[in-house]
């Protein structure tokens, strides 16, 4: 997508990304925080030319835009809401790889 | 009486009480008197206040030698003492006090007294010639002029105090307003001011009375812009926000108003924990069949208009999601179903294969979307299902469509309730539009003895451990050598005795609730009797007792608004369609949960439940004695109290972090976690989640606990990323039934999703491995 496009997209959420232009690895291009995941990611200008706006604003979560699941207690929940007793015992729970347990 | 002496003066020996008692002179009061008063001005002579002392009582002597001095009297000689002496702060400290204290009683009595300050009423004056233009917001939305009237009539309303001390705590409040200056006022700053009031004047039980419930400013933004993390199945939002203000005030009653204050106080600190206390108004949890809704349709009480029983299986669904949510809004937590494909299966006759596919996954669906319900929750809904049919419902009369009996019976309904539940199965081995696991309704999958006989069961448990290893929906229930029991919440069950196995002959009449949940902090029993067996059972006792005496007074609460009837807040669960109203009080249970008895044994003898026979043993030992104190309580009562495993979501955290702070020392030694404040106690009667204990040793170890755990239990086999393949998994089940007395198995794998490419993970990642990979001309910094 054309770069203008792509920087004015930005600038029209300040509460979301800065952008700035930048030289990176001799590439010139622009640099964007944003503060939802806590993010810098520099893109090139030859990268915003060849890519549209979804892929882009993807790449500025780096992966983080996750949710994890697994069961709570009785049931099935997303980690990110639990209490932090139960996140420590996630961290503790020993994962039985139940195939090498022989059940014969 | 005085007596003389050789010089002429007398001792003083007695004095006139101000209700006229005659009482023996004791020079100490003198002193405290004294002593206090120069203490609030900074005195720290206590040798001084007993030469003052000794002088007042020089003073009297000489004073009082015909006749008994009486406490005003004495009062006076102290003032004089202290002046003369020259300790003129004190002097005055004590005169001030003496001036409370005289109020204090002349407004007990109901004395109108008047004004004492001169600085108060020359405010109080100017104020009056400009006609007090003070505004006050009421409660009901409105602004209107300052009337200390109301304050009487409030006061006399609510608390019962005498009218003549209402007027003149509001005399008093309206004299601290108009001297603080302040412009506008708010009904709830003029009852916290009536409260000090009366604090101050030593109307307790009348202050109790006069409480107001509510929120700071600050804690109502934060519950309205921040997730509440107590409870991960509350999502964040309007209506969710809504149920957590809700809950706390409920929460706020209910420690005020339904429990007693010994039970409130063992709340707070932590002896006990009284489950969901913001939902003080209903009954816990509800297990019942379909046949309910299939035979009297959907006619609920106040409801805008009236569904006759279901004729097609789509209805019917439609029916049974929303009779959940009606229950939803009258039960704290679970609604479980009864052999949903059995009861269904009437309705399936003749029905395609793709039309029953088609109504599996509508169902699981309903569900697990109706996260728009009560507080934007979803409804924590289980699906109780049988491969077999059970014993117990085989010669059952089936209801069919428009709520008539078939002229069959349920045994003969077998090939259409096999096809319902595997096509259930298939939907869970799906998971939702992206992948993911279905968080409800949760399938329980019952196995009786009869399950190895029936055809295809083979087949079938494979698909159901398929779903387990894939998905970890899977709930497999064991119910041995003819048990039958319906099973809800996060390990609930309600054990169908001689006189429910007579329901299931009329089966809409299977409708079973929970009243409440007390949970026992069973570490705390360890550090209190610090090492002492007797004591040990002596501290379990103690939380027992409490535990029944909270149980017994939400009882009573519950049956005083059930006993409104229809224009009562329950009228659901009061309404009469079949002879008796729906929720049948003299079924419900009561009950008792476990937590931590891990680390209470492990506090007591050095050694956690896996680390020693003697550790385990009295483990067991300690819950075989809870079940039989359960089993006196019920005899005693005519209740049914009945051990649990606590889910323990927010309790495990609570009582861990409550001990941290009251029991560091003990606490320290066993808690589970970081110390910090990231810390927990193992669940229930579980083994220490972080021990590498083989699964089915794990499974066989918890399971010796289970037969003593009446209204239900779980043991948990982490996955994690690990994905054993289903024939391992249906031996592994096959195992655990013939060789085991565990009662209920979960398997839970873990899972990443990632919502910018819609991949899912196998296990617990901070990054999408695909979205934080190298990308050409695109890095992270």
């Amino acid at each position: 997508m054309e770069k203008e496009k792509f920087v004015g997209y930005l600038k029209k959420f300040p509460n979301i990304y800065d952008i700035e232009e930048r030289i990176n690895d001799e590439m010139t291009g622009f640099i964007v925080r944003d503060k939802q995941f806590d993010t810098l990611t520099f893109f090139s200008e030859n990268a915003i030319l060849d890519n549209n706006m979804d892929y882009l604003l993807n790449q500025t979560h780096h992966g983080k835009n996750i949710e994890q699941i697994t069961r709570v207690t009785g049931y099935f929940s997303k980690v990110n809401s639990w209490n932090k007793g139960k996140k420590a015992e996630l961290k503790d729970r020993y994962r039985s790889t139940i195939e090498k347990i022989p059940v014969s | 009486m005085s007596k003389i002496n050789g010089n002429h003066t007398t001792v003083i020996s007695s004095i006139k009480k101000r209700d006229g008692r005659i009482v023996p002179f004791d020079k100490n009061k003198i002193i405290e008197a004294i002593f206090k008063a120069a203490k609030s001005v900074g005195g720290q002579d206590r040798y001084l206040a007993e030469d003052i002392a000794e002088a007042v009582t020089m003073y009297l002597n000489k004073e009082f030698t015909d006749r008994i001095p009486s406490v005003e009297e004495i009062q006076d000689a102290v003032e004089k003492v202290l002046i003369k002496t020259g300790h003129a702060k004190t002097a005055k400290a004590y005169i001030l006090y003496r001036e409370k204290r005289n109020r204090i009683r002349k407004i007990k009595q109901g004395i109108n007294i008047p004004e004492t300050s001169e600085e108060i009423d020359s405010v109080l004056k100017t104020k009056e010639s400009t006609d007090l233009s003070l505004f006050v917001r009421t409660s009901g939305e409105d602004i209107i002029s300052w009337d200390k009237e109301k304050i009487v009539l409030s006061l006399i309303k609510e608390t019962s105090i005498e009218e003549k001390s209402a007027r003149t705590i509001a005399a008093e409040v309206e004299k601290e307003i108009i001297y603080s200056k302040v412009k506008f006022l708010t009904a709830p700053l003029i009852r916290e001011m009536v409260n000090a009031k009366l604090i101050e004047l030593g109307f307790e039980k009348e202050r109790k009375k006069y409480t107001r419930l509510g929120l700071p400013l600050i804690d109502v933004r934060n519950i309205i812009i921040h997730p509440n993390k107590e409870n991960a199945n509350i999502p964040h939002n309007p209506e969710a926000t809504n149920l957590t203000l809700a809950e706390n005030m409920k929460k706020e009653f209910a420690l005020l108003e339904v429990f007693s204050p010994d039970i409130s106080d063992a709340h707070m600190r932590g002896d006990i924990h009284l489950h969901d206390l913001g939902f003080i108004d209903r009954p816990y949890c509800a297990g019942q069949s379909l046949e309910y809704v299939k035979k009297f349709g959907l006619n609920l009480p106040n409801s805008l208009s009236i569904a006759k029983p279901a004729k097609h299986p789509e209805t019917l669904l439609a029916h049974m999601v929303k009779f959940s949510a009606a229950l939803q809004g009258h039960f704290n937590g679970a609604i479980g179903w009864d052999a949903v494909n059995i009861f269904f299966a009437p309705f399936l006759v003749g029905v395609s294969d793709k039309e029953i596919r088609q109504l599996a996954q509508m169902l699981i669906y309903e569900y697990s979307q109706q996260a728009v319900a009560r507080g934007g929750q979803a409804i924590f809904s289980d699906i109780n299902l049988y491969w077999e049919m059970p014993e117990h419902f085989v010669n059952v009369s089936a209801i069919g469509p428009g709520g008539i009996e078939t002229d069959k019976k349920y045994g003969e309904y077998e090939k259409e309730s096999q096809k319902f539940i595997k096509a259930l199965f298939e939907v869970y081995l799906e998971g939702d539009g992206m992948g993911r696991p279905f968080f409800f309704p949760k399938p329980l999958l019952h196995i009786t003895n009869k399950f190895f006989d029936t055809a295809g069961a083979e087949e079938f448990l494979e698909l159901a451990c398929l779903v387990g290893t894939e998905k970890g929906n899977t709930y497999f229930v064991f119910d041995r050598d003819n048990t039958a029991k319906i099973s809800e919440c996060c390990r609930l069950q309600f054990k169908l005795e001689a006189s429910d196995l007579e329901d299931a002959k009329y089966p809409w009449k299977m409708r079973f609730s929970a009243l409440q949940n007390v949970t026992l902090n069973m570490p705390r029993c360890a550090y209190i009797s610090d090492h002492n067996d007797t004591k040990l059972f002596e501290i379990l006792d103690q939380f027992m007792e409490l535990s029944v005496k909270a149980h017994i007074e939400k009882r009573k609460f519950i049956e005083k608004i059930l006993a409104l009837g229809q224009n009562g807040p329950l009228a659901l669960l009061t309404m009469n369609l079949d002879g008796e109203s729906y929720l049948r009080m003299h079924r419900v249970t009561h009950l008792i949960g476990l937590l931590g008895l891990n680390e209470m044994v492990q506090y007591h003898t050095g050694r956690q439940l896996h680390e020693s026979e003697d550790a385990f043993k009295l483990g067991l030992k300690i819950i075989s004695y809870l079940k039989i104190v359960c089993e006196k309580y019920s005899r005693q009562t005519g209740l049914r109290f009945v051990l649990e495993q606590t889910p323990a979501e927010s309790t495990a955290y609570r009582f861990a972090r409550l001990d941290l702070g009251h029991y560091f020392e003990q606490a320290k030694k066993v808690i589970k976690g970081t110390l910090s404040d990231n810390v927990y106690y193992t669940n229930s009667t579980y083994l220490n989640v972080s021990e590498e204990i083989s699964p089915i040793e794990r499974v066989i170890k918890e399971g010796i606990f289970h037969p003593l755990i009446d209204a239900g239990a779980l043991s948990h086999v982490w996955l994690g990323e690990s994905n054993p393949d289903a024939k391992t998994l249906s031996n592994f089940i096959i195992k655990i039934f013939k060789y085991s007395k565990n009662s209920q198995v979960a398997f839970s794998p873990e899972f990443t999703s990632c919502l910018d490419c819609g991949k899912i993970y196998r296990g617990l990642y901070s990054q999408c491995p695909y979205c934080s990979s190298k990308k050409q001309g695109i890095k992270q910094l």
